[in-house]
């Protein structure tokens, strides 16, 4: 409700600041301004869990037109049984849940409505055990029982209220306008409570699915000692607030309730098998969007590994295999 | 009988020595981000061995679940690991803020190497995800991987997970 009224008020905000530097502002009808407003706010307030279903997975398909999954079934099985077994703890544990490990350097994770959440490879592959991968997913699963990019995209929709009067009474126009273009919604990121909430709930999910609590701590502690001048970074630090921050507000919280919380287990994580690359045919990608062109005809069905990854090898894998883990 | 006696000083020897080098390799520094007490043990309940107020800096010498045992000055003792930040690991910096320790490889980067590894490296930015487009192939793999509740149990179960009751946390602007 609190969304909605807010998301009414920065419709109307923004309706009464061009209606004052406009030089016909005088001519506007103060009440049909406060009709179109309320119109707009109705419209994309009601989102059905339906509809947020349909949202999610166009969000999430999208997200794996640019970046792909990481051609490891026994890996992505692996993170598929972790986290459903994590969300079975949530508040919503018969949605469709979706896990998956996406083949790209970033290191990030994202939810998308209704039940998808995609870690990135270079966040995997720095965790040292299922406890920290649990949080990581525990968060992401918080993200989706809370529909917090749900909000954010009534929010924006809301505000493009000129769009909105001609979608009034077409669902599927509307929606579209709330998923915007590609999956920018991850670019554009949730406010800060939203992640600050989604720590605070992520400890106490990994917690019930008898986990060390604090997998969570020690990935954000981990984010905190790279710091912002790490480029596999940089898309997270744009759209989270800082890992120093979470950890004060998350310590925060967790202060009055280390005498009670339970020890749970840390338990060996699953390591990515050696020359996995993305599920589609390795062939270099183009620098420029053209991926998107060509996963409209659909992607092969994974290669079989070779082991060695054969020849035209990507260069960041080489160095994974030499130094990573 | 002499034989055995030398087979487990040896040990104890080896033992001594492990101890001694994974002691000296995990010395990192730290900094205390909030007034903290310090423990003798890592228990809420163990006995006080000090203070350490925000601002304080010192080497962390183990960790243990949500506590780190920090070394500062004459000081030694146990608090929670969310209350110190270590130190910052800037990309191609070589050593710097010990990277390649220990406790760097438990807190932060696993390796140095790594470290410079990720330069270059084109990640997701802004620009792939405006421009993507949906991947049907994927998601169907994507749906091919998915584990119901019972296959999540079993997981549960093999890996000795038992699940409990907990609540959500009191916080500062949250809704219930």
């Amino acid at each position: 409700m609190s969304a909605q009224v807010a998301a009414l008020r920065a419709v109307l905000l923004s309706l009464a600041a061009c209606a004052c530097c406009s030089a016909q502002a005088q001519t506007i009808d103060l009440n049909r301004i406060f009709s179109i407003g309320r119109d707009a706010v109705t419209a994309v307030a009601g989102v059905s869990e339906e509809e947020e279903l349909k949202i999610g997975r166009e969000v999430a398909g999208r997200m794996l037109g640019a970046a792909p999954l990481v051609n490891d079934p026994a890996l992505q099985g692996y993170v598929n049984r972790v986290g459903r077994w994590i969300a079975s703890q949530s508040e919503r544990p018969d949605l469709p849940w979706r896990f998956a490990i996406i083949d790209t350097a970033s290191i990030n994770a994202f939810a998308a409505p209704g039940g998808y959440v995609l870690v990135t490879r270079g966040l995997y592959e720095i965790l040292d055990s299922e406890a920290q991968l649990a949080g990581v997913l525990a968060h992401e699963i918080a993200h989706i029982v809370r529909r917090h990019h749900v909000t954010v995209m009534q929010k924006s929709a809301a505000l493009s209220a000129g769009a909105q009067l001609a979608q009034r009474d077409n669902r599927s126009a509307l929606l579209n306008n709330m998923i915007g273009s590609g999956a920018e919604v991850f670019a554009r990121g949730l406010d800060k409570s939203a992640e600050h909430e989604a720590d605070a709930m992520g400890v106490v999910l990994a917690a019930r699915a008898g986990y060390n609590p604090f997998g969570l701590v020690d990935v954000l502690q981990k984010l905190a000692a790279r710091g912002a001048a790490d480029g596999s970074l940089a898309l997270l630090f744009k759209t989270h607030p800082a890992p120093g921050d979470r950890l004060d507000q998350l310590g925060t919280a967790l202060t009055p309730r280390m005498a009670n919380l339970p020890v749970g287990r840390e338990l060996d994580i699953r390591r990515v098998v050696a020359g996995a690359g993305p599920v589609r045919a390795a062939q270099p990608l183009p620098a420029d969007g053209a991926r998107g062109l060509t996963s409209q005809q659909g992607s092969p069905q994974p290669q079989p590994s070779k082991g060695g990854g054969g020849i035209g090898v990507d260069p960041s894998q080489i160095l994974r295999g030499l130094f990573g883990r | 009988m002499r034989h055995v006696m030398t087979g487990v000083s040896g040990r104890w020897l080896t033992m001594l020595l492990l101890a001694l080098i994974s002691a000296m390799a995990s010395a990192e520094p730290v900094t205390v981000e909030r007034d903290s007490v310090l423990r003798s043990e890592p228990r809420t309940d163990a006995s006080v061995a000090g203070n350490l107020a925000k601002g304080a800096t010192g080497d962390a010498v183990a960790r243990q679940g949500a506590w780190v045992q920090v070394k500062s000055g004459a000081l030694t003792g146990w608090l929670y690991s969310f209350n110190v930040r270590f130190g910052v690991v800037t990309p191609g910096s070589g050593d710097g803020a010990g990277a390649g320790s220990a406790l760097g490889r438990v807190f932060g980067p696993r390796q140095k190497v790594n470290v410079t590894a990720t330069i270059g490296i084109r990640g997701l930015d802004e620009e792939d995800l405006k421009q993507a487009h949906f991947d049907q192939g994927q998601m169907q793999q994507l749906d091919g991987y998915a584990a119901n509740r019972d296959q999540a149990a079993e997981h549960a179960g093999s890996a000795g997970l038992t699940a409990g009751k907990v609540d959500y946390l009191d916080q500062a602007g949250s809704t219930p």
